[in-house]
């Protein structure tokens, strides 16, 4: 099994596109750090729009919300096997 | 894991571990300069996850990956561990601590319960290898997130007093201290509200080495009178390790500026102090509210199953502590006696005791 660290899987179901751009920030600061510069989730949600697009990602913002949704339930339910 | 893949988890905590059948997985998250200044680890990661961005951009590796972690250069040395037998003043302890901005306090971090439970999941796992990812996740959870912070202490789970061998090796050079109070008075706030330990399937049974069959016949408050024998017992044995000191919850809260701050190996200043003095003044598990020395009421509310427990099960483990305590009080004003002067008397000074836990 490699060791190197891997993103999360939150968003299994959802686009490729998505995932691919949760890649892209967990491995770079500078964007995570925009991204969490968003005083609220609507403007989270945008701006995670705007970026992915303008790299080439064709996710959408229903998207995100509902990757952030299963990201809530998998951290709720993170130690149930 | 390579010097590269340990480097690229700068900035990155370690919020969770869970066991999988495919391997145990460690959750990161970034969590910026947020401090621990929560009762508890999991209040103050909750707050953080409320941010899409720490909530979605999150990372997991494998544990083996924090084997690579215990020399990381970039964490504070522990000084303190706290040890403690629940509902004695343990998370005001940790509190007044946290109100230093100096101190990064981590109070009962799941990751580290996690972790110390490994065996469970994996016999196979060496000591060796279990030391190196208990001081690899220690250090990499000690990293600090402002300039400020340069003192490191973790408050452990009242049932890690059982794993204080595993860590004393792992940090033997480490000062710790175990809270623990009247034993009544400890029933009877596991009585009105059981904390995880004291239900059994919660935290499992097996941590204590108890017969299930054994536990499956035990009331509930029999089942919290036998936990908390065994981790006084526990604990008992390995006082004399050396770098660990008792104390009596009716120490609290003064005995941190009086004599635990020399006991860690730090010097807390006259504004540190006077924080901590106006810190103890509000309840430590819901700082909204003013503390209440509650000591009375709980003796008064103990039934007679209670006391017949605590007498049975607990007088004997808790007169073992409180004789190992006043032998080690014995030996620090023999060793101070040199010391003892008219600017060095406030131990001496009387102090009101204040009941802090529910």
């Amino acid at each position: 099994m490699p060791l190197s660290p891997r993103p999360i899987a939150l968003t299994s179901g959802l686009a490729d596109d998505f995932a691919a751009f949760q890649q892209l920030v967990v491995n770079d600061p500078e964007l995570f750090a925009r991204l969490e510069n968003t005083p609220t989730t609507e403007a989270f949600v945008d701006l995670a729009v705007e970026l992915g697009a303008a790299r080439g990602f064709a996710f959408e913002a229903d998207d995100v919300r509902a990757s952030l949704q299963a990201a809530r339930c998998a951290w709720i339910e993170r130690n149930v096997a | 894991m390579n010097a590269a893949d340990a480097t690229d988890l700068a900035g990155w905590t370690p919020i969770n571990l869970a066991w999988r059948p495919e391997g145990a997985r460690v959750d990161w998250c970034r969590l910026g300069d947020t401090r621990f200044t929560e009762p508890f680890f999991e209040q103050t990661i909750a707050t953080a996850l409320r941010h899409p961005a720490r909530l979605l951009f999150r990372r997991q590796t494998p544990v083996a990956a924090l084997e690579a972690l215990q020399n990381d250069p970039s964490s504070l040395p522990p000084r303190g561990f706290i040890f403690h037998l629940s509902r004695c003043g343990s998370t005001l302890a940790s509190q007044l601590l946290a109100a230093l901005p100096q101190n990064l306090v981590l109070s009962e971090a799941p990751p580290i319960d996690q972790l110390l439970n490994a065996q469970r999941y994996d016999s196979t796992l060496t000591r060796e290898r279990r030391l190196a990812q208990i001081r690899g996740l220690i250090h990499v959870l000690g990293r600090p997130r402002h300039r400020d912070e340069r003192h490191l202490f973790i408050k452990f789970d009242s049932w890690h007093g059982l794993d204080l061998p595993l860590i004393h090796e792992a940090f033997p050079d480490v000062p710790w201290i175990f809270l623990y109070r009247d034993p009544i008075e400890i029933m009877v706030s596991q009585h009105r509200q059981r904390g995880t330990q004291m239900i059994p399937g919660i935290v499992n049974p097996w941590l204590f080495g108890f017969d299930p069959a054994a536990v499956a016949q035990m009331s509930l408050d029999e089942y919290c009178a036998r936990v908390l024998a065994r981790i006084s017992v526990a604990v008992a044995m390995q006082a004399r390790l050396g770098r660990g000191r008792l104390v009596n919850f009716t120490e609290l809260p003064a005995v941190l500026w009086e004599s635990l701050g020399e006991f860690f190996g730090v010097e807390w200043t006259q504004d540190d102090v006077a924080r901590m003095q106006r810190g103890s003044l509000a309840d430590a598990k819901n700082p909204t509210l003013s503390h209440a020395d509650d000591r009375a009421a709980k003796q008064r509310e103990a039934g007679a199953e209670i006391h017949r427990l605590a007498d049975e099960v607990l007088r004997e483990p808790y007169a073992h502590l409180e004789s190992i305590r006043l032998a080690q009080a014995d030996g620090a004003e023999s060793a101070s006696a040199f010391a003892a002067s008219a600017s060095s008397s406030s131990r001496n000074q009387p102090f009101t005791t204040q009941s802090i836990t529910k």
